[in-house]
């Protein structure tokens, strides 16, 4: 039994130090270069230049506005996916199929799709938004089938032997008992934007992200340090305030 | 294998049974029958018990009656005062009791209602003042009407099976099906509301409750069915249940 534990424990640690020594951590020249360039390339973020706040204040309005906008599109099209999604509502053949273009949405990551849309629609935060909309779809739905699956098989069965329609039962019944999950999972998505459309301006696609990578590529790091500290700042008070909200409309349902 | 037969024309007194099974069988995965040949025959405006331990098939022979599930063989006739009943005219309360816990006692209660009304109206949760009404009277009769605003999850257990009476109420069954009902209540509580259903069931209103409780079904229904691993091993007068006879029926 234990001599069994050592050779596992020694078969995994050898994957593990493979594994470490072919990415280049035993290359102690590297290493060593590479730390030394980090200490100083801190130095240079510090301090911050605030000149650049008034400007990027702007920006950063325009990555929350993608983010919110992003959201509120995601959800209009996930809510009904969500529900076609789900196999106790629309059936094993419908929700199979769903189910596949969802994956295959969610394969692509939000970056790529706001690429994708810059190429379409030119730059800006138009492609902005629709990358993070689509991204969300992929996302929220999945997230809102398996809420609607987690219904309480019996509350339905009880439901439908009353001659119910379809319809109503999911409004009567599938969207009440998956409130929570619905509202919990939206501002998940919201905080979760906000977080990814920071990063889209790096593809042209608008926000805070675009000065982020014009200060990268003319090394004005105290600049982006700016950035990063306004960013910072912001997603603390939307999770804040989201945290806030949900607290505010979530039931507490102890059984 | 049994061939599926739905014609009613065979069936012997049309007007004396609510419940007539015919070899039923039923697998959930064409594997293991949890039910096995089961005939049964239940007099309209009879209380039924069903007794037997759990896995015996009594929940599953319930949805074959709700038509919940369609059985694998054999034939299903539920019949009303006229043809064959509709779905909705079977009253159905499972174990758990299946209410909506985040909506109000009333909300619960008009559940029951929705196949009498319209679409376009209710979605928005507008109801007809005249289901309301009686929704209300429904409370009123099982001894909730003040608690008719508050969320389900608030309730007690005893109040929770008082709504589920009140919804299965609301429509208008002719058959009611509860399965091991009040068996999470307390002994009193549970005799309280067996003797209230009693009472406010209608005289043709057929009553099958599924229980492990030989008391329960001793004092509260007329017939009682035996059932064990998932086959109708017998059925007796309730009034001559006692431990002894169902002894090796729960060993």
């Amino acid at each position: 039994m234990s001599s069994h534990n050592i050779v596992r424990t020694i078969i995994f640690s050898g994957i593990v130090l493979y594994l470490a020594y072919s990415i280049g951590f035993f290359d102690i020249e590297k290493i060593y270069s590479g730390s030394k360039n980090l200490i100083v390339f801190s130095g240079d973020l510090f301090p911050p230049d605030f000149r650049v706040a008034g400007t990027l204040f702007y920006s950063l309005f325009e990555t929350i506005q993608m983010a919110l906008m992003g959201t509120v599109l995601g959800f209009i099209a996930a809510f009904p996916l969500g529900l076609l999604g789900a196999r106790n509502i629309s059936g094993r053949s419908i929700s199979a199929f769903v189910r596949l273009v969802l994956g295959a949405i969610r394969t692509i990551p939000a970056l790529l799709w706001a690429i994708i849309f810059a190429v379409a629609f030119g730059l800006g935060p138009l492609p902005g938004t629709l990358g993070l909309a689509i991204y969300s779809v992929g996302y929220l739905s999945k997230l809102y089938y398996e809420a609607f699956e987690a219904v309480d098989q019996e509350v339905i069965g009880a439901v439908r032997a009353t001659g119910i329609s379809r319809l109503k039962e999911i409004r009567f019944v599938i969207i009440p008992e998956s409130m929570n999950h619905i509202l919990s999972q939206l501002f998940f998505m919201f905080e979760y934007n906000v977080r990814s459309s920071a990063i889209l301006g790096f593809v042209g696609a608008g926000g805070i992200g675009f000065y982020m990578m014009n200060y990268i590529q003319l090394f004005q790091y105290q600049r982006l340090t700016t950035a990063i500290l306004l960013t910072l700042a912001v997603v603390l008070i939307i999770d804040f305030i989201s945290a806030r909200i949900r607290d505010k409309f979530l039931t507490q349902m102890p059984y | 294998m049994l061939r599926v037969t739905n014609s009613q024309k065979n069936w012997d007194n049309m007007e004396e049974y609510a419940v007539e099974l015919r070899n039923v069988w039923y697998s959930p995965d064409r594997g293991n029958h949890t039910l096995k040949n089961i005939d049964l025959k239940i007099k309209r405006g009879a209380r039924t018990a069903l007794i037997g331990p759990s896995g015996s098939g009594k929940t599953t022979l319930f949805k074959i009656i709700t038509r919940l599930l369609k059985p694998c063989s054999g034939s299903v006739c539920i019949k009303g005062s006229i043809g064959e009943l509709e779905k909705h005219k079977v009253g159905y309360i499972p174990q758990q009791l299946g209410l909506v816990r985040s909506r109000t006692a009333l909300e619960n209660v008009l559940i029951g209602a929705h196949s009498r009304i319209g679409f376009t109206g209710t979605l928005l949760g507008v109801f007809p003042k005249k289901e309301v009404e009686l929704a209300l009277k429904y409370l009123n009769m099982v001894g909730i009407a003040p608690k008719a605003d508050m969320k389900v999850y608030t309730l007690s257990g005893g109040e929770r099976q008082r709504v589920a009476i009140a919804r299965a109420l609301m429509q208008e069954p002719e058959i009611i099906l509860a399965d091991e009902f009040v068996s999470n209540l307390d002994i009193v509580t549970a005799r309280e509301i067996m003797d209230m259903m009693i009472k406010i069931k209608g005289k043709d209103t057929t009553l099958i409750i599924a229980t492990h409780d030989i008391n329960l079904a001793r004092d509260y229904s007329e017939t009682t069915v035996i059932m064990k691993n998932g086959a109708r091993i017998g059925e007796i007068s309730s009034g001559d249940l006692d431990q002894d006879k169902v002894k090796d029926v729960f060993t």
